[in-house]
């Protein structure tokens, strides 16, 4: 990579993390917005607004290297840091739970957010953890319904009024 | 003693059969996986492998699991991570016999070879494999949250091997 091409990069990850991750507080859904901008068939990423400003490489490379990063990001929390990331996901995707975790476990579209070039190990984690997350959050959900008393704590209070039986 | 040799024309068939079948099977499965066991051994592999001991080798998320007071979601995690443990592994194993092939490859045509570099290689290499043996044992007994310490011995040594073979590849 040339030096001009280096400096337009940088500057296209500084303006992607400034003007569209830094208003995404959640790793999980950083990873998915990022893989979102990735063409499934061609496996190459576009961004209308940073390609405008710097050129399609340079827009391309800021956003694989962002989709790493977060990917590593989302990899490496912890079983309970995912559970409460998901379920601030499932908050924010105005579903109800158990139709998303249903969804979520049979369709698994999660994969779609896993970078070319991931290590196969770090790929296997990833999916284990949301796997495994998906079901912590079915179980807390069961548990829920059968106990008010131990309902889902912050940062999931939105959710908790969803998560009650209906009558 | 006809029925006999008809017998045992039989067995040995049949073995020749399952020694056919299990051989296609073999390298069928090879074809498949020959992108991903290069990919396994890419040197972004080395990077996220410290990522993947600290999760795997760890006991936070048993202890997460184990706080929810669910059996069944704890036998998935210990199933899932000891599966996990087993592959990181045998792949540092891989990793580690690979370097030395290669090594042995380049040594082979060396003419200056200092003998206590090499011994120590060995060495290094034998204690990867002593390491990645026992560890597959007892993680299949014990589950890997309690073997972190043992798991970032072998990382260590792999690492070390690692910069080994960059160091001769950069001076060869």
């Amino acid at each position: 990579m040339n030096k001009q091409v280096e400096t337009e990069v940088k500057a296209a990850m500084d303006d992607l993390r400034g003007r569209t991750l830094s208003r995404m507080p959640s790793p999980l859904e950083r990873l998915i917005y990022i893989a979102s901008t990735r063409d499934y068939n061609s496996g190459r990423y576009h961004h209308a607004g940073l390609e405008a400003r710097f050129g399609v490489v340079a827009s391309a490379d800021a956003l694989l290297s962002a989709h790493n990063g977060a990917f590593a990001e989302v990899a490496s929390l912890s079983l309970g840091q995912l559970t409460e990331e998901l379920l601030i996901y499932i908050q924010k995707s105005r579903e109800r739970p158990e139709v998303f975790l249903g969804s979520w476990q049979k369709l698994e579209p999660f994969r779609v957010t896993i970078p070319l070039h991931a290590d196969p190990i770090l790929v296997d984690l990833f999916i284990s953890n949301i796997k495994l997350a998906l079901a912590v959050t079915k179980y807390r959900l069961r548990t829920d319904r059968r106990d008010p008393s131990t309902a889902l704590q912050a940062p999931s209070l939105g959710l908790r009024s969803r998560l009650q039986p209906h009558s | 003693m006809t029925i006999l040799s008809v017998v045992a024309a039989l067995a040995l068939f049949l073995i020749l059969a399952a020694i056919l079948a299990q051989s296609s099977s073999r390298s069928s499965a090879k074809l498949l996986a020959a992108d991903l066991d290069s990919r396994e051994l890419s040197p972004d592999c080395a990077r996220s492998s410290e990522q993947i001991l600290g999760r795997v080798f760890s006991d936070e998320d048993l202890r997460f699991v184990e706080g929810l007071g669910s059996a069944e979601l704890t036998i998935a995690l210990r199933t899932e991570r000891k599966r996990l443990a087993v592959r990181w592994i045998y792949r540092t194993a891989d990793e580690a016999k690979e370097i030395v092939r290669k090594h042995l490859q380049m040594a082979s045509k060396a003419q200056d070879l200092r003998v206590t570099g090499e011994l120590r290689l060995g060495l290094r290499y034998l204690e990867l494999r002593l390491l990645c043996g026992c560890l597959v044992v007892l993680v299949d007994c014990f589950g890997p949250a309690k073997l972190r310490g043992m798991a970032a011995r072998a990382e260590n040594s792999i690492a070390s091997l690692r910069a080994f073979s960059g160091l001769v590849e950069t001076s060869g």
